[in-house]
């Protein structure tokens, strides 16, 4: 989010919320005042002259704020009226709210402590606003902190996880190297020992982790890392929501031209055939022919099992 | 400009260190920089009132005097000017700062600032260091969500155009109830004004803007409304019975026991909902899950299989 216009109801709104702040924080640098308001040194000088001209009814010196600027240095006074925190707003709320239920999910077992303390902040806040916002279970990112650690301290990290598209469940070692966000899915980006690549995981599929003392061998080729995608053509015959978001495909053109063929890429092709395969029939994989191919031997492997066996 | 802000903050102090009501007259005659005709400097008060409660802050209105029925007058209580949260730890601090942190470069990042400033100005040290490395971070690809949730706040109908199971583009106009984060989806929750009834929509379907629009406070949001109700999966009642190969199909058994377990196969029993989101998980996972119950199930997948090899053949 860009830097806004500040419209005078803001300034006001930041104005009553420095007085506090400077209270707790006499003697603070003004640099440093501008970057926890997120404002420019001069908007916050400009902040403060305006401040020096508040106070209590009557104006005189013994009415205003007294504030002393001390070669760059803020110090307030005569500001008692003003002096206690601002309640939080409601969209303040929300964003607490959100961000302590994500946090709940990030903890471990390991601290019911904190989890605690969270849940009753959590019903402290809501009693304020109602229970309209919620974010648990949005990623089960409980091995985030062990990452963290690991990723600070190039640590490497045993890891058990589960690959979605081969279906296969493998230990490795790997040296993080950073988290990712895509398409709102986390993902962790690491140097895989055991394939000798780079590779990447999603935090959801990690069933197991644990951080080593190792320290990992620093990994210069970082821009390596594959990203060959496999690329087929399908046809829709039958457009469904679900599959179209599946395969990132813009719902809209493809149904208004039911019949066309569209393009899909994945890093798999196990992927694209197991989507396939999913879609029951609803797509067609035109190209390329080998994919094509396994996926005709696929369902007819899979019809055998179920005791039917085709011409 | 700075002229309104410091009447704003001046006009807050008076409110706020009187012990009885003000009336107009006394504000006008002691607060500074309220000039003009009377018109005009009541005009500009009714403005900085209404912008003073935009801010959160509550003016209390009531009589000067009861024994004549005279001007009323006003008041801000400290005790509702003040952070809401009581006495707080450093424990606290720490974590509410952390749920603010996690917000660094999203959507909701304006109002995260703002929530970590008063934290701050509560003047007792957070005590970070006794948390893990935590340092939770939002993942949001949808700048749609500020919008949203202001709209919650203030209590403002939306419109937006959504993309339906069907295809369609459709417009849907909604008391905003509540949003949540579901598998890495947000969703909001609320009144959708033409099915009259509560309707929940994954926020990266809406396509284009949400448009806030009407007046602030247009409608309640029910005290018994909770929006983790409405994102529940639905109670899955059907049970099926499945032969999973061994070690395989972690995703679809995870937490279910076996029925009983041979060389190559294992038998489990597995609870769902949707018979059609079933048959994909199914199909999924190729010849490493076999369907045994129930029959017509079973039945659809033979036909689908046999539809998807003369497709391809």
């Amino acid at each position: 989010m860009g830097k806004q216009i500040t419209t005078p109801l803001a300034r006001a709104a930041r104005l009553l919320d420095l007085v506090p702040y400077l209270t707790a924080h006499q003697g603070i640098a003004i640099g440093e005042l501008a970057h926890e308001f997120d404002v420019s040194e001069s908007e916050m000088m400009a902040d403060l002259n305006t401040l020096w001209m508040c106070g209590l009814p009557g104006y005189t010196p013994l009415e205003l704020i007294e504030l002393s600027f001390d070669s760059g240095f803020v110090t307030i006074g005569n500001a008692e009226t003003l002096d206690r925190t601002r309640s939080l707003s409601h969209d303040e709320i929300v964003v607490l709210l959100l961000g302590l239920d994500i946090l709940r999910g990030t903890l471990l077992d390991n601290r019911p402590d904190l989890v605690a303390t969270i849940t009753q902040l959590i019903q402290s806040l809501q009693s304020i606003v109602g229970r309209i916002v919620s974010a648990s279970a949005q990623v089960n990112s409980k091995f985030r902190s062990e990452i963290l650690v690991a990723l600070t301290g190039r640590r490497l990290l045993a890891m058990t996880y589960h690959s979605s598209a081969r279906d296969e469940i493998t230990e490795r070692e790997v040296l993080p190297l950073e988290i990712t966000t895509n398409d709102g899915v986390e993902y962790l980006v690491a140097y895989c020992h055991h394939a000798q690549a780079f590779r990447t995981f999603r935090l959801d599929r990690i069933i197991e982790l644990k951080v080593l003392d190792q320290v990992g061998q620093s990994v210069a080729i970082y821009d390596a890392i594959s990203t060959e995608r496999v690329s087929a053509w399908v046809i829709a015959h039958k457009a469904r929501r679900v599959h179209l978001e599946r395969f990132l495909l813009d719902p809209i053109a493809v149904a208004s031209a039911i019949g066309a063929t569209h393009e899909i890429s994945s890093f798999s092709d196990q992927w694209i055939i197991r989507s396939i395969v999913a879609t029951g029939g609803d797509f067609e994989l035109v190209a390329p022919s080998e994919i094509r191919l396994s996926i005709a031997s696929k369902a007819k492997a899979l019809l055998a099992c179920y005791g039917v066996s085709l011409a | 400009m700075s002229r309104k802000s410091e009447r704003l903050v001046n006009l807050t102090i008076a409110l706020l260190a009187t012990k009885r009501y003000l009336t107009k007259s006394e504000i006008f005659r002691t607060v500074d920089v309220y000039v003009g005709s009377a018109e005009a400097k009541e005009r500009m008060f009714e403005r900085d009132k209404d912008d003073l409660r935009n801010l959160g802050i509550e003016i209390e209105v009531g009589n000067f005097d009861p024994l004549f029925d005279d001007e009323a007058g006003y008041r801000i209580r400290p005790e509702k000017y003040e952070l809401q949260l009581g006495e707080l730890n450093n424990n606290q601090i720490a974590l509410l700062s952390l749920a603010a942190q996690a917000w660094r470069g999203a959507a909701l990042d304006t109002s995260a600032l703002s929530a970590l400033v008063k934290l701050k100005s509560i003047g007792i040290d957070s005590d970070l260091d006794s948390l893990p490395a935590l340092a939770p971070q939002v993942t949001d690809a949808d700048s749609e969500l500020s919008v949203i949730t202001h709209a919650i706040v203030t209590r403002t109908v939306i419109s937006f155009a959504y993309l339906a199971e069907s295809l369609e583009v459709q417009k849907r106009a909604l008391e905003p109830y509540g949003v949540a984060a579901r598998d890495g989806h947000w969703y909001v929750v609320g009144n959708d004004l033409d099915k009259r009834d509560i309707r929940v929509f994954r926020i990266d379907r809406i396509r284009d803007e949400v448009i806030s629009h009407g007046k602030e406070k247009s409608f309640e949001i029910p005290q018994s409304f909770s929006v983790v109700e409405h994102l529940s999966p639905p109670a899955k009642i059907e049970i099926a019975i499945v032969q999973v190969r061994l070690g395989k199909a972690y995703s679809l058994r995870r937490n279910l026991a076996a029925i009983s377990v041979g060389d190559e196969w294992e038998t489990v029993h597995i609870p769902y909902s949707d018979e059609d989101s079933f048959l994909r998980e199914i199909l999924w996972h190729g010849d490493d899950v076999i369907l045994i119950e129930p029959a017509h199930l079973r039945q659809r997948i033979i036909y689908t299989l046999t539809e998807i090899v003369e497709k391809h053949g």
